[in-house]
């Protein structure tokens, strides 16, 4: 059962499994198909994967990933600008260094 | 003007400003409504229902992506009902206390940048203590909105001490905090702790806000003071507006070990909350 990032499913995509949200409950049932507005409802809830049914379909997704596949020296080139904001952050604790990717790859979205 | 020699205790500042900033008055009668033995839904909804822009102001943000709620919620009592009477009062206050301070000069804070920090804050706050499983989300919610209060309260009652605060906080490049109390004696943390205390804000709201950049100091409510101090550090580093603090000096590794999350649960963090700011912001500015 192939698992794919809620953000790159598609309308019409159908649940191999049931979706819960962290305290358990039930939010989706197991064939039920993705409609209008799903993304969103799905995120709210904290879900960031979900498994769909047919291999196709999330092969597909999934090379799509690989052509978009960010460009190396576009993230060096933003991570450079950024760093002046974590300039007195201390980068070695993991929580920075998270904070600092999660922040160059929402720049590049919105530059992109 | 003439600054007054002695720099003014904080209780005096308080003083001074509530004259000019009174709590909200639908959130205090609101509160004693709730606090009330024989309170029903209909009590609420009436008091609410008596300022129809706050009546159509909740109504957008329990309909909004936050709240993720699949039928349109059209009426106080449903929202009410479905969110909880205490949750409802402290949306009450996050809709209601951005009108309470006007005409402070852009060249001090920009008002606009200074709310989208705290709704982001008060977003991401939210969807941190969703993952962290806390009944009353909302109130993470409104003391993430409130929790630079003080700064609001130092450019109404002090504005030209603020100025030379300001460039002197540039020229030294220590954390701002360390410059308010190096100029006022206090920061704008306890002042805005103290505000709300005034106001009669419940301590599960005013303690984290006193505490948001020393959360494990916070003796009742040290997990809530952690929520927003993480969040502000989410916020600062993702650019969500601007809280007039530079840099993430003020990082405090220990709050993040208090909450014992794992690592990937900031990129969840994000993924949920950047599409609500939006639209949340839209919302509640309508009220300032």
């Amino acid at each position: 059962m192939p698992k794919i990032k809620v953000d790159q499913a598609t309308l019409g995509m159908v649940l191999a499994d049931d979706v819960s949200s962290s305290t358990g409950r039930l939010l989706m049932k197991a064939g039920a198909e993705l409609s209008e507005g799903f993304e969103q409802a799905l995120l709210t809830w904290g879900i960031l994967e979900i498994n769909v049914v047919g291999e196709a379909a999330a092969a597909g997704v999934r090379n799509a990933e690989g052509d978009e596949a960010l460009n190396e020296e576009e993230l060096l080139k933003v991570r450079e600008q950024l760093l002046p904001i974590f300039a007195q952050a201390d980068l070695n604790h993991p929580v920075m260094e998270e904070l600092l990717r999660l922040a160059v790859l929402k720049r590049v979205q919105q530059n992109g | 003007m003439d600054e007054p020699k002695e720099p003014l205790k904080m209780e005096q500042v308080i003083a001074q400003t509530s004259t000019v900033c009174s709590p909200p008055l639908i959130y205090q009668r609101l509160n004693e409504l709730i606090n009330h033995p024989h309170c029903s839904v209909k009590d609420i909804s009436r008091t609410i229902s008596e300022d129809q822009g706050l009546v159509a102001r909740i109504l957008k943000l329990v309909n909004s992506p936050m709240f993720g709620c699949f039928s349109k919620v059209d009426s106080i009592d449903r929202a009410t009902t479905i969110i909880g009477t205490q949750q409802l009062r402290d949306l009450t206050l996050a809709a209601t206390v951005m009108q309470n301070f006007k005409g402070i000069p852009e060249t001090l804070l920009c008002m606009t940048d200074f709310w989208r920090h705290g709704i982001c804050c008060g977003i991401v706050s939210r969807n941190l203590a969703i993952l962290l499983r806390e009944q009353n989300v909302e109130q993470f919610f409104v003391t993430g909105m409130l929790h630079e209060i003080g700064q609001l309260v130092i450019a109404t009652s002090m504005p030209n001490q603020m100025n030379r605060l300001l460039s002197s906080n540039r020229e030294q490049g220590e954390t701002y905090t360390t410059t308010e109390r190096r100029f006022l004696g206090f920061d704008h943390a306890e002042l805005g702790g103290s505000l709300l205390d005034s106001w009669r804000i419940p301590q599960n709201i005013a303690e984290p806000v006193c505490y948001h950049h020393t959360p494990l100091d916070s003796k009742l409510f040290p997990l809530e003071a952690c929520v927003i101090h993480l969040a502000d550090t989410i916020c600062q580093a993702m650019q969500f507006g601007s809280n007039g603090e530079r840099g993430l000096q003020s990082f405090k590794p220990s709050a993040w070990d208090h909450l014992g999350l794992p690592l990937s649960s900031l990129e969840i963090i994000l993924k949920q909350s950047i599409p609500q700011t939006e639209e949340t912001f839209s919302i509640l500015e309508d009220s300032a």
